[in-house]
């Protein structure tokens, strides 16, 4: 079986700075693979890279998605081949109403698929079941993307585009950051109800408190642009005692 | 460079053909007029970019000395707005064509009549007369005459007192004829002591017409004078084949409490300039001046503003958005003057720019001039790019970088386009919008 994503020694920079510097990683399918780290080791950039993100430049290395050169792909047609990027931070797009926003990319899936596009009414009625799921307030469809969205409420529009869309692989950008202890939880359960042996996802976190409600079957922990240590669950739970310090050398660490 | 002697020199054969055909109305006031702005004409040369106001309109490119009136027509069709429900007023080459006027519009109590018949019924109180009288007497401007010395009548539509009308009037203005030529369409706007109205000006092509190949000028002016609480809500949608231009002048004056709000949202035709001219009379009054625009290809739009706060307690809203995109340009001038009695006036300004191709161009003038101390006035100018950060989230959402564009470009016109009136027309204007994506 061909993994769902391979990358493999993989070198990023941005402004002629390293950010990535080797890093190496293997999701297969259905597996929830949890990326810690210090501020500045590299998760974010990790995470913007396999979405696409154009200022960053891949200096060297290869990322294979489903077999394929991910890193050829057009940022839209990533999207369209099952990649979701949660992002740390939603763009505020005043004048683009969330209900139109959510049309546009819900029709856009649907055409790449080769499905008719749903009307006015089947849309409305797809939206409002998963809306209910993470316990979003309809009103938010009515306002401009994100715009003047608390943090809770940005997020819960990331997870519930997430659940519209069904990616193949979602990635998790700091999606806790900001998050209190409720909106975290719905958030969680909005990931547990997507996580299926056809879904992958890959959940870039700071702190261990996420991995409380989506249980990850493995831990990486990211310093200087590399791996150095994979572990299980346990991991992060050492990482939340412990913190980063005690992780200096690549694979002085693992759980297998 | 104009050649001002060529160009009155092709225009004084256009007018003498005009009066040949006035059959027996020589010496009418309407004539009388129309020969002293000629003469006025002559007198004054079309601007060029020397002048400061003219810098950015390429006069050279609007003033053909091959022009002819444009033929009288009846037969028209003009696109319908779904769900737009308007008393209509058809003007097509210049002329309003009366048969076409919606009979409803005078049942429903306002007062519509040929621009000629309401300057002969020289009744004291017709505000109408003696203010065209004053306008066409006293014009400077060089396009502003050649409407009064050539256009063929126009309308005055006076909305009575305390008259709320129910549904918009909509003036279709058409330009279609085989020949290089231009039309000088003319309307006055009399909104009574309490009255409220709204008026759309739609400028656009005749459908049953394939899209003109020579060049032509729709010069028009419109005057909308507000009485004592009267409140005009006025729109004018601009979306004329490529080889047509328009020259545009608003003029309003505002007495006491009384409310304008004015919206301009160009797409389409070749050079358009846009002036609006306000004067506020008297005190307590409100006006918002507001438009959106897309220019492409060598399309040219320039919008020119003055708002004249002589009394105090005024306010004026100004936000003009625009596009620019492809080897077009742009220009905004916003002139506010604030006169010593003028005090607690609030006046604001604001022009938003988005240039998208290394080729188009835009300049931005804001003008204000305050004399009274006790004011709050403020302007603001920016010019940028479609947000990358935007373009990044939406793309990363599977939409293609033309759909997610395009998106951006309505997200930043929405902003205008949602404080407008008439509901139908906006989410018209809207699908307009989608066709240039």
């Amino acid at each position: 079986m061909i993994p769902l994503i391979k990358i493999t020694d993989l070198h990023v920079s941005i402004d002629g700075k390293p950010i990535l510097n080797g890093l190496n990683l293997t999701v297969n399918k259905g597996e929830v693979h949890a990326i810690m780290g210090p501020n500045g080791s590299g998760k974010s950039t990790l995470a913007n890279v396999l979405a696409g993100r154009e200022e960053y430049t891949i200096e060297s290395g290869t990322v294979e998605y489903e077999g394929e050169d991910l890193l050829s792909m057009d940022i839209d047609k990533r999207a369209l081949a099952g990649i979701f990027l949660a992002f740390q931070y939603p763009v505020e797009i005043p004048g683009v109403s969330n209900s139109n926003f959510l049309k546009s990319i819900i029709n856009a899936k649907r055409t790449f698929q080769g499905l008719p596009e749903l009307n006015a009414l089947e849309m409305l009625k797809f939206i409002r079941a998963k809306l209910n799921a993470i316990e979003m307030d309809e009103s938010l469809l009515k306002r401009s993307l994100n715009d003047g969205f608390s943090g809770g409420e940005k997020k819960r529009n990331e997870i519930l585009q997430m659940t519209l869309l069904e990616p193949k692989l979602a990635i998790l950008d700091e999606t806790d950051s900001g998050l209190d202890i409720d909106a975290l939880r719905i958030v969680a359960e909005g990931v547990n109800q997507l996580r299926s042996p056809e879904r992958s996802f890959i959940v870039v976190t700071h702190y261990q408190r996420l991995l409380n409600h989506i249980i990850p079957d493995f831990v990486h922990v990211l310093s200087n642009g590399k791996i150095l240590a994979t572990g299980d669950r346990t991991l992060a739970e050492k990482l939340e005692v412990e913190g980063y310090d005690w992780i200096k050398e690549p694979n002085t660490v693992s759980a297998f | 460079m104009l050649e001002q002697e060529k160009i009155i020199e092709h225009l004084d054969t256009v007018f003498r053909d005009m009066e040949s055909r006035l059959n027996g109305r020589a010496g009418s006031l309407m004539h009388t007029l129309h020969k002293a702005s000629f003469e006025a004409l002559r007198s004054t040369h079309f601007p060029d970019r020397k002048h400061e106001d003219w810098r950015y309109t390429p006069v050279q490119r609007l003033i053909s000395p091959k022009y002819k009136l444009a033929e009288k027509k009846q037969q028209y069709n003009i696109s319908e707005i779904p769900g737009l429900d308007a008393f209509k007023i058809p003007v097509i080459n210049g002329h309003v064509i009366l048969d076409g006027v919606d009979a409803a519009l005078k049942s429903a109590g306002v007062i519509i009549r040929p621009l000629q018949e309401a300057m002969q019924s020289s009744s004291p109180e017709s505000i109408s007369s003696k203010w065209l009288n004053t306008a066409m007497t006293t014009s400077n401007q060089a396009f502003e005459l050649l409407n009064f010395a050539f256009h063929s009548g126009g309308i005055v539509i006076e909305i009575p007192k305390n008259l709320s009308l129910s549904k918009p009037i909509e003036i279709q203005y058409i330009h279609d004829d085989p020949d290089i030529s231009f039309s000088h369409p003319l309307y006055f706007l009399h909104a009574a002591e309490g009255s409220s109205v709204t008026i759309i000006e739609r400028f656009e092509k005749n459908i049953s017409s394939p899209d003109p190949s020579v060049n032509s000028l729709i010069n028009a002016l419109a005057f909308i004078h507000l009485d004592k609480n009267a409140s005009v809500k006025h729109i004018r949608w601009q979306d004329l084949p490529a080889t047509q231009s328009l020259v545009y002048k608003l003029t309003v004056d505002q007495n006491r409490d009384s409310r304008l709000e004015s919206f301009a949202f160009d797409f389409g035709g070749e050079l358009v300039r846009n002036n609006i001219d306000i004067e506020l009379d008297e005190s307590n009054t409100y006006t918002s001046l507001q438009a959106g625009y897309l220019a492409k290809r060598r399309q040219s739009f320039d919008h020119q503003t003055r708002i004249n706060h002589k009394m105090p307690h005024c306010e004026s809203h100004e936000l003009y958005k625009g596009i620019i995109d492809e080897q077009a340009s742009g220009a905004f001038n916003g002139k506010v003057y604030v006169h010593p009695d003028a005090q607690k006036t609030n006046a604001y300004q604001q022009n938003d720019t988005l240039v998208l191709s290394s080729n188009a161009l835009m300049n931005s003038k804001p003008q204000l001039e305050i004399y009274a101390d006790d004011v709050k006035c403020s302007h603001g100018a920016t010019i940028g790019q479609l947000d990358e950060k935007s373009m990044f989230y939406l793309k990363a959402r599977g939409l293609d970088p033309q759909t997610a564009k395009h998106m951006l470009k309505a997200a930043f016109l929405a902003e205008v386009l949602d404080n407008a009136p008439v509901e139908p027309l906006r989410n018209y204007i809207r699908s307009r919008m989608s066709l240039d994506a």
